[in-house]
Formats: C-alpha cells, structure tokens, sequence
C-alpha cells in the first residue's frame, strides 16, 4: 500500500484509498456547502437542501473506492457536478408527483421550467468559486493590516463607499481603493493556487 | 457630484498600468504611492483599472466577493447539522459499514402483528438498529416474556460460511455464559427453522455508545472517564475469568445505559470469528485498527491482555478527544501502534491526574508483560480513584488515589493499590461494593441516616476522606421528611399536584417520572406512544407542570419538544415542536401556555390548544429561566438571561415593561432562578454571582439584595404560598428558606448530595420540593400558611 513516491497524492486520491479522515473533511467542508448552495438556488428549502447535501456525499463516500469517472471524460468536479443535477432533479419530481396539497408550487413552477443548461453550470461554477473564495480568505486574511483587511472587507464585501469607509478608517478614499485592490490581488493569487490543488478532481 | 473626479478622456494625468500595478505591490517608493494614491481617490477609471488589474485572470472574484459573508447559511439551517453528520461519516478509519437499506430483510418470516416488519423463531421484529461485523443487529419483542430484546444475527450472505457460522455460534455460546453487570446480558442462542441462520436473543440495552457519546462532547469529564472505565475494566474481569477475550474493545463496543451510564459491554467474542474471516479473504488485517494491541495487530499469539490495551485507548480517546493512534489508513495506524509513542496525555489534557495518567501509559504500554496481569486490578485501582472523587466537589479530582507519593517502580506501584483496597475497606464498605460491582458509582449512595462518617465523606470537600475519617460531622441540618429516590441522572425540575398527591420529577436523562408522594412509590414513568423503552423525551425535561385541574401534565425538553401526558393513564396526548435548543420552559398557572427559552436567546409563548406561538421576544443571551406571572398580572412573563439580563414581558400587548439588569442593581452574571410573589407585586432573581434580588414590579426597581445567599451560584428561587418565605437552592447543595421582607436567613438544610436544581412550593405552603444532582427529589416540612 506503499504510495508511489512521485505520483502526486490528490485529495481525490486520498478518498478513493478509503480511511483518510483529513482528506474526507476537507472534501466535506470544501464541497459540502457548494451542493447545499447549489441547491437552494434550484429552490430546495434549507432541510431539503441539507439532505440532499448529505446524500451526494453519502454517494461518494460509498463510490470512493470505485469511483465511476472517466479522467478523461471530465473532472470530479464535473461529475459531482452531475450526481447532484440528478438528485435535484429526481427531488423535483418526486415532489411533483406528491399530492396537492403538500406540494410547494414554486419548485413545482422550477421543474417545469426546463432548467437553462448554461445558467446551471454557470450558478454551479459561482458556488464553487464561492467556496474558494471563502477559503482563501481565511489564509490570507493574517497577512493585512487590520486597517487593510476592513478597507477591503467594507468596500469589496459589504458594498460600501470608499469615502464614508475611510472617513470610519482614518484613510483617505485613494488608500482605500488601494488596499481594497491589494487585497483583491492577493485573494486572486490564493484562488489560482487552490484551484491548482484542486483541480486533478 | 464633486467637480475633480474626472472622466478618462480628460485624463492627462492618470498614471499608468504599470503605475497601478506598482501601487498594488506596494514597490514604488512612499512619496509616489502617495500621489497615485490620491489621484486614484478621485479618478473612478483609475479605481477600475486598479480593480482590474488586481482581479485579472478571475473574471467574477469581485462578484464572488460581494456579500460572501451573507454566504453561510443562518445558525439554525438544518445545513450545519448535515455536515457535521457527513464530517463524522469520516471517523471510521476501517472499512465502512455496510448502510442499513443495503439490507435484504428476506430471511424474516412475515409477521402478523402490525407494524412488525417480520419474525425470527417466535419474536417479532420491530426494526433493524445497525448492521456490521459479520451480525445484523435488531430491535426485537418476545411476546411469551412480553420484554424486548436485541437479536444478532448472522449477516445473511455468510450464511453459507460454514467457518463463519461455527465460530458465530461457539463464541455465541461462551458469552451467554457469562453473567456481568457490565456486559450486555445473552439469554438464548439459536437458529432461525426457516432462514437456517444462527441468532443471539440478548438484553436491549437503553442508552448510546461510548461512541456516539464521543460524537456528541467530543471527550469525558476526568470522573466521568474513571467510572466509566471501572466499569468497562468490571466488565473485562468478569469475561477473563469465563476465559473470553473480547478483541474488539472499542468506543462502538462499550454501550452506556441511558439515565446511569452504566457501562454495558457488547459484540464480545464475535469479533474472532469476522476477523479471521476478513483475514482469509483480503489479506488485510480488519477491525478497527485504532484500539487494536499490537501484538494482536502483528498476527502474533494474543491473550487477554490485547483488551487491557484497547481500553487504554479508548480511555485516552475520552480523555484526549482524539484517539491515541492516528494515521491516514489503517496500515498507518497499525504502524504507529506498533512502532510510537502516544503524545502524553496530560499535553493535550492537562486536567488528567498524573495516576490516571500512568495507568492509561501502562496499559498502553506495546509490551503486554509490561502492562497490568488483569482486567480486576485495573478495575480496583480505578474504583479507588472513583471513591475518592466521590468526597470532592465536582471540579477537584483526587491527586492521587489512596494517598502518597507517586512512585515509578513497578513493584512498589502494586503494592501501594493493594494498601488502597485495605483503606477502603475500613470506610463505608458499601461504597467499594457499590463500586467495584460495577454500579453506577458514588451517585447512588444517598445518606439516609445521620451517620457522621457517611456526612464526612459526602459534605466534606476540603480533603480526601480517606486521609481524614476522624473529622467532625457537619451540621446538615434538620432532615427531609422524605427523599424520592430515581437514581437516574440529575434532576432538573419538580412539580405537585394541587393536592400534594403527585409529585412530577423532570430528568436530565429525559425522563420524566410521577410519583405517588404518601406512599413513596412511582406511578408512572412517562413513555412516548409506542415507544415502551424510551424516556418521555430526548433530552433534559427543563419543565414540568401540572395543568390547573390535574388531569394532566405538561413537559418540555432540550429536545426540541413541548409533551402534554395524561394522568390517568400516562399516557402521551400531544407532542408539540416548538424549536430547537430548548434551555428553559415554564407554564402558565392556567396550563394553557407555555413559554420557552432558547440558547438563540428568543423567548416564545405556546397556545397549547392552538398549538401555535402567540409571542416572541429576544433576549439577546441564552435564556436560563422563564416564569409566568400568577394570574393576577394577566399574561406577564419574566425571563432571566445568560447576560445578567431580566425581562419583564406584557405579551398580550406585545411589550417590554422592565428591564432589569447590572445597572438597576441586577446580577453581574448569569441568571438562573426566577420567582414571581404569590400577590404578584414582587420578583425574585437569583444567579451565578451567588445573590438572590429583590424587585419591585410596579416601579421595576431593586427592593433588596441578599449578598453571598450560598456558596456558590443559586440555581432557583420559589417563593412559597403564604408569601413571607423565600426558597433557594444552588451548586452548594443547599436549600435554604428566607424572610423575603428582611432578607434573614431562615433555616438551612444541607442532605442533598451536589447541586440542587429545582425548589417548588407545594400549594398548601406545607411542603417544598427539591432536586438536583443526586438524583433524589427531598420533600421538606415547611411552616408557611398561606
């Protein structure tokens, strides 16, 4: 079971070797809220959601080992991708065929709506750089100046102007703009890299 | 709009990309950063170029960005707990279980009673509990004992394992004959006519794993640690003897009763014959690799010492959090098992005595000579350890069991446990018994007699009662006139009846028991429907109240729910939801309402027969205690938070009327206890700052202070019927009765054993009720007309 030295462990492959438990966290913590967010934008209510969440990750932990992708054909992230349309759509319709009174007639309006393909992998592709996003502002966050990390956080986050954020700062609005930008550029940089580490999925 | 931003085409100043990108990186020197800075400040083309070369190559960072932290999903989405349970999924190193609907249930015979899902011999079938190893576990009901059972069976797809099966049933056999209070007793071992397939009929055990426990809080308490591992150790000792070795030790393994934590060892003996089947097969070592000795995991020859090693480590594991062995496969682990040393334990808790320390290090030591000669020594040492945490209060553990020095020789180690033995016997004897039998440990040694030794151990907490016998009795007090005794987990909240007839008792364990207070005898212990094995609820019953005529009764739960029962037959009417992370619940004088508190800190009012909320109001903490005010403040309700905050609330109208908190003279701390005065026209408050306050409800201003009221936090106040008297109880285990006018300390009693919970007047003023810690509700003789 010796792993071959030059061959680059991927989480995926961690997974699929069965008992990492740090890899199976991470897989969990990064791709979890991607399908919950996902599935809420496809009009699942919070408990739906979070079970379907539960059962995509269920389905892979059980497929682990055999998992059924070509590498070739596509990434993991395709076909979680994938697994999770399916288990939406099964939901909807199952949810269809419900009795009237229990149905909840916006998903009904969803399913017959032909989902728009593009606007799917789109929504999926926002969630997933969503999450990165998320991640890579938790590790560069320590690297700014706490005046810094608000300038960024109140314009870039919450919307704010740069005149009134600096007025509360201290800074003038150009300091502002410019310690919004550095951060943005360092957020770039750790996307790019969590995406690398990722992306053999 | 400011006349200097400018457009780009006006721009002749605007600096370059080159420029920017400097500005970004921070490499240009101060004064020309400075300039650029400013100009940037007014020059929006400028502030989107910037933006733009920041962001380049990810077209929707500034998108993604925008309101990310609206992102996660509220504290209460039903997403949090979803992830968690898929998190945990990842803490079973070995091979994963097969799930349940994996299971072809088609050796059950069908069943004619309803709502069975099939038959095995004579029982009927209720529900599949879980699945591995090579058994199917499942919930079972014998209709000749009228009792229900677990039954094992052999996983149907080895049926036609002849090695399995033989090894199924000969290990099956040696573990019905052992008899234990801490193993899962066998009654019967069979096979199944129809299915050909081999069963084990054993006690169903009430409670959770050692393991799901773990899940939940993560690691033990130190004494919780030490009971449990006397018990589990009791437990060994008593297979050793019989000759069986269990192998598979394991926090799954080790089930604790639900009410007692009484450890119930299980699977014992079976994991032999999965093993050498797995072996046979994949040419892996199987089981789970974290508990495993290593001589057991090497294929070597093993004896009884492997499970002294695995309760090492699962004793570590409820000690560290963390098992001792870790590693990202099971060959890993193997390897560490075999080859290092475990972190010690008292680096990642230091709150672990130094002995206990030491004996974990022992059994965990990789050479088995090294480690203890037996299961019952490990146990003795550890029901010394016990013994003596029993004398301290809950936050100090024994330095070092039966006194001296701690030594490193080996040889003096043992000779120094066995002197601990004799000390013990010369105290209360009772309490090694109770002990080392594997009972449920100091709780249940309530002092019903004046005897000055048993008041010595139990009250005094300065120094370890087997150093200090001669000690002086405490005063405890006069006596309770009567002491109900459940034994099972601590009690929260306490109730009468009108007529002082029933007496409802609320449990941490979830149950809620009623008794018959003339002739001290339980009448009900509260069920939900069809669920005869159950407690009444999920989870500490924070509330229990009688409705106005007495027909029934009304009880609601840290787990989520709001249980109204009948009385007659205890029966349960109605089962309302009323959220989750319930902390507190009162009822209202009519029983039509009830109010709860929540650790959001959202407090809300239930029509029980409308079964809908018809107020809500925030706290801004947890909400540690609700009270309704009596009926002649129409709908008030005072609420008491984690913040020192108390609410009073008119909810009919939908508003605040006071807010009492540290600057109108209120509490610096929690507040636990609430009281309204019998004429309405007083407030009672009590908290962790150890006071108990006084308010005027007309004006909402502070009448008193009674400083210092105990020892330590006052868990709950009652004023009693007539008015002048004022009960409170706290983590003293004290109950103590007050002038409310003069705030003159009245009478003191001091039996109960730990902390005191719940003080309710009965309503002739005659009797008051108290609860706590120990399990016991005292009834005390009170002189208070109304």
């Amino acid at each position: 079971m010796a792993e071959a030295p030059l061959t680059r462990v991927t989480l995926l492959n961690r997974i699929k070797n069965g008992g990492d438990v740090d890899a199976w966290k991470e897989f969990v913590h990064l791709y979890g809220p991607v399908v919950y967010g996902f599935a809420r934008k496809r009009g699942l209510q919070d408990a739906d959601a979070a079970d379907l969440m539960q059962e995509v990750l269920r389905s892979v932990s059980r497929n682990a080992e055999k998992m059924d992708y070509d590498p070739k054909r596509g990434t993991f992230r395709g076909w979680l991708y994938t697994v999770t349309r399916n288990k939406i759509y099964n939901f909807l319709s199952a949810q269809k065929n419900r009795p009237r009174s229990s149905g909840d007639p916006s998903s009904q309006e969803r399913l017959e709506s032909i989902p728009d393909r593009d606007s799917d992998d789109a929504d999926w592709d926002v969630e997933y750089q969503r999450k990165l996003s998320a991640k890579a502002m938790e590790r560069v966050k320590h690297e700014f100046q706490a005046n810094t990390w608000q300038a960024f956080w109140s314009t870039a986050v919450e919307g704010r102007g740069a005149q009134e954020v600096g007025g509360e700062l201290k800074m003038t609005s150009g300091a502002v703009y410019v310690a919004k930008s550095r951060v943005l550029s360092r957020l770039r940089e750790e996307v790019q890299r969590l995406q690398a580490e990722a992306d053999p999925w | 709009m400011s006349p200097s931003i400018r457009d780009r085409q006006d721009c002749r100043d605007c600096p370059s990309g080159d420029d920017l990108a400097g500005l970004i990186h921070g490499d240009i020197p101060e004064r020309k950063q400075s300039e650029l800075s400013e100009h940037v400040g007014e020059c929006t083309s400028c502030q989107n170029r910037m933006e733009a070369l920041a962001t380049a190559g990810n077209a929707v960072l500034s998108s993604v960005v925008r309101h990310i932290d609206r992102d996660s999903p509220p504290s209460d989405s039903a997403f949090w707990k979803a992830i968690g349970k898929a998190e945990s999924d990842a803490t079973q190193v070995f091979i994963p279980t097969l799930d349940v609907s994996d299971l072809k249930l088609d050796f059950l015979q069908p069943s004619d009673t309803p709502g069975r899902i099939g038959r095995v011999s004579t029982f009927d079938i209720v529900r599949v509990i879980g699945r591995g190893g090579m058994g199917v576990v499942l919930h079972a009901y014998d209709p000749s004992l009228s009792r229900d059972v677990a039954i094992k069976m052999l996983d149907p797809q080895l049926a036609n394992n002849d090695v399995a099966r033989q090894r199924f049933c000969r290990e099956a056999r040696s573990a019905a004959a052992v008899s234990h209070d801490n193993i899962v007793a066998v009654h019967q071992v069979n096979e199944d006519e129809k299915s050909g397939l081999p069963f084990i009929v054993m006690q169903l055990v009430n409670g959770e794993s050692l393991e799901q426990r773990l899940k939940r809080v993560g690691k033990l308490s130190v004494a919780e640690a030490m009971r449990m591992g006397m018990q589990a150790a009791a437990g060994l000792a008593g297979a050793h003897s019989y000759g069986l070795i269990h192998r598979d030790i394991k926090p799954g393994n080790i089930l604790l009763e639900a009410g007692t934590d009484k450890v119930k060892l299980t699977d014992f003996g079976l994991a032999r014959a999965a093993e050498d089947l797995k072996l046979t097969r994949t040419g892996f070592v199987a089981g789970t690799p974290l508990y495993m000795a290593p001589e057991q995991a090497r294929g070597d020859d093993i004896d009884h010492r492997v499970d002294l090693f695995s309760l090492g480590s699962v004793l570590y594991e409820s000690l560290a959090g963390k098992p001792p062995f870790e590693g990202r496969t099971p060959l890993a682990v193997l390897r560490r098992v075999a080859d290092e040393a475990h972190e010690p334990l008292r680096k990642i808790n230091p709150a672990v005595p130094g002995w206990f320390e030491d004996v974990i290090d022992r059994l965990l030591d990789k050479d088995p000579k090294q480690r203890y000669d037996t299961a019952r020594e490990v146990s003795e040492i550890l029901a010394c350890g016990v013994a003596e945490l029993g004398s301290l209060s809950p936050l100090e553990v024994p330095s070092n069991p039966c006194s001296g020095p701690r030594s490193t020789s080996k040889l003096t180690r043992k000779a120094k446990h066995h002197v601990c033995f004799k000390t013990i016997g010369m105290m209360a004897s009772v309490f090694v018994v109770g002990a080392i039998m594997g009972g449920a440990g100091v709780a249940e040694i309530t002092p019903m007699f004046d005897s000055p030794t048993v008041a010595t151990v139990v009250e005094d907490n300065k120094e370890p009662a087997l150093a200090s016998a001669a000690l002086p009795p405490i005063d405890l007090g006069p006596n309770s006139r009567e002491v109900l005794k459940a034994e099972s987990g601590t009690v929260w909240s306490v109730a009468m009846t009108r007529d002082g007839s029933t007496l409802a008792m609320g449990i941490e364990s979830g149950r809620v028991l009623l008794w018959d207070v003339a002739n001290k005898r339980l009448k009900f212990d509260l069920h939900p429907e069809k669920a005869d094995l159950l407690p009444a609820h999920a989870g500490t019953v924070w509330a229990v109240d009688f409705s106005a005529d007495g027909s029934k009764l009304i009880s609601a739960s840290d787990d989520g729910t709001v249980k109204v029962w009948d009385l007659m037959n205890g029966k349960e009417l109605k089962s309302l939801p009323v959220g989750r992370s319930i902390r507190s619940a009162a009822v209202s004088p009519s029983g039509n309402w009830v109010a709860v508190g929540d650790r959001f800190g959202t407090v809300r009012v239930f029509d029980l027969t409308e079964e809908k909320v018809i107020a809500e109001f925030e706290q801004g903490s947890t909400v540690n205690a609700v009270a309704f005010a009596p009926t002649a403040l129409m709908m008030t309700l005072a609420s008491a938070g984690t913040d020192g905050s108390v609410i009073i609330w008119d909810f009919a109208s939908n508003r605040k009327r006071f807010a009492l908190n540290a600057q109108s003279g209120g509490h610096s701390g929690p507040v636990y206890g609430l009281s309204f005065s019998p004429d309405a026209t007083r407030l009672a408050t009590s908290g962790w700052d150890k006071k108990i306050v006084l308010w005027d409800l007309e004006t909402g201003t502070r009448l008193s202070t009674i400083e210092k009221a105990h020892d330590d936090g006052v868990w709950a106040v009652d004023f009693a019927p007539c008015g002048r008297l004022l009960a409170s109880v706290g983590e003293d285990g004290k109950t103590k009765l007050w002038d409310s006018e003069t705030g003159k300390l009245m009478k003191a009693f001091g039996r109960h054993t730990g902390t005191v919970h719940a003080a309710r007047f009965s309503s002739d003023g005659q009797i008051l009720a108290t609860g706590g810690r120990d399990g016991s509700v005292r009834l005390w003789d009170i002189d208070c007309k109304p």
